[in-house]
């Protein structure tokens, strides 16, 4: 199973492959399938970008092949695209997650083993076997050769019609090699909505990885990188994120259907406090509200976090998290009435 | 093997028998979502925890066995 659903607002990676190079997703696919003896190939795309699916169904037509193909759009919007959900998208039930007790591989009463992927995985797949390991490693590093998918924000973050544009890096550069630029931001939310917050002058130190160990270098997720312009508040930045997140929760799991929705109240609360410049130092009344809003921050995370059938929760609590972590004198500012930015 | 209580999420519908049953192991969160410890079922537990499992009424809870790894 192909899943380029992408259902991640801030990426484009997945859709670029299936306009531009739809037959390298579904070579590296065919190959694998050959290999473990399936016989028919699922590709789900997104059901809120048309071409892509039109893309797919025509490069299908073009295959001359043995495989039976089939191609689903998702209808279930952000979580739509978490690999259970797409499972029972295909599976001929709603497209929502589920919790799963066994990998996909191993099958279940539910559903057949599947192997399922991202689209991006099975073009390197397709890389690899063209251009054999010694090509595919000429980019890379000797730990982890090739390259990796990202795909990169304007300065809005939550401005969905900013442009995003999709490159492809080698694993190892520095996330100041890819993003380098004459005015450079503030910081960049990696991983997209669901990722984490990065100071600017940590971009020379952190590369890019699939490999992320704890502690180690933020998770790449689906390959968002986010810049924040300068002059922009990274808490009004994330209580925005966040408020789209509650939005996009389908409410089917008890912790996120109550707990990310306030999590976004008190993150906005929080960002409205930094506002009230005029308030005196001390204990202006705006600010009071947002008293321990960085303790109450970590705590709704922490109340969400795992506690979901899909990754949804987790990836709000991620962003959470860092927010306090990497923006604590902008927190601390906040809840003095004051904002940095 | 060590075991573990897994909660179905979709399913649960905050009863909070689970925490009545196993108040060692399980905690409500603020909207009554039981908050599962995520060190193990210890041996002597594991009577309790499989009542706990039975006793769910939306049978959202599942006690399963994890490898010493993960």
């Amino acid at each position: 199973m192909v899943n380029g659903a992408e259902s991640e607002p801030g990426s484009a990676k997945d859709s670029a492959l299936l306009l531009v190079a739809p037959h390298l997703v579904l070579d590296g696919a065919e190959s694998v399938a050959r290999a473990i003896g399936a016989r028919r190939i699922h590709v789900v795309v997104s059901g809120s970008r048309p071409p892509v699916e039109a893309a797919v169904t025509r490069a299908i037509a073009q295959r001359d092949t043995e495989i039976a193909w089939s191609v689903a759009a998702t209808t279930g919007g952000f979580v739509g695209g978490h690999s259970s959900a797409v499972l029972e998208l295909v599976a001929g039930r709603a497209n929502r997650p589920v919790t799963r007790w066994a990998p996909a591989a191993q099958g279940s009463r539910r559903q057949r083993a599947t192997l399922l992927s991202n689209a991006e995985t099975f073009a390197q797949t397709a890389a690899l076997s063209a251009l054999g390991a010694e090509g595919y490693g000429a980019l890379g590093t000797t730990d982890e050769p090739g390259t990796t998918l990202v795909s990169i924000g304007g300065d809005g973050i939550v401005d969905t019609s900013a442009t995003t544009i999709v490159g492809e890096v080698p694993h190892g550069v520095s996330l100041e090699d890819v993003l380098g630029r004459r005015q450079p931001p503030v910081a960049v939310l990696v991983g997209g909505y669901h990722g984490t917050w990065v100071p600017w002058h940590a971009a020379t130190s952190v590369l890019i990885t699939r490999r992320p160990g704890r502690g180690g270098p933020p998770i790449l997720g689906p390959g968002v990188l986010l810049p924040l312009a300068a002059g922009r508040c990274p808490i009004q930045v994330s209580a925005e994120v966040l408020t789209f997140l509650a939005a996009a929760r389908i409410g089917q799991c008890g912790p996120c259907a109550s707990g990310l929705p306030e999590l976004a109240a008190v993150t906005t609360a929080l960002s409205r406090a930094g506002r009230s410049r005029s308030a005196p130092l001390g204990h202006p009344p705006a600010a009071a509200a947002a008293g321990d809003a960085g303790d109450q921050v970590s705590t709704l995370a922490s109340l969400i976090n795992g506690r979901g059938a899909c990754a949804h929760p987790d990836g709000a609590a991620r962003l959470a998290y860092s927010l306090v972590a990497v923006f604590a004198d902008e927190v601390e500012a906040h809840t003095r009435g004051r904002c940095l930015t | 093997m060590t075991h573990r209580l897994v909660v179905d999420w979709p399913r649960c519908r905050a009863h909070g028998v689970c925490a009545e049953v196993l108040p060692e192991l399980v905690w409500l969160d603020p909207w009554g979502y039981p908050v599962i410890d995520q060190n193990g079922v210890a041996p002597e537990l594991i009577g309790l925890a499989r009542r706990a499992v039975s006793s769910c009424p939306e049978l959202a809870l599942r006690l399963v066995e994890v490898d010493g790894n993960r």
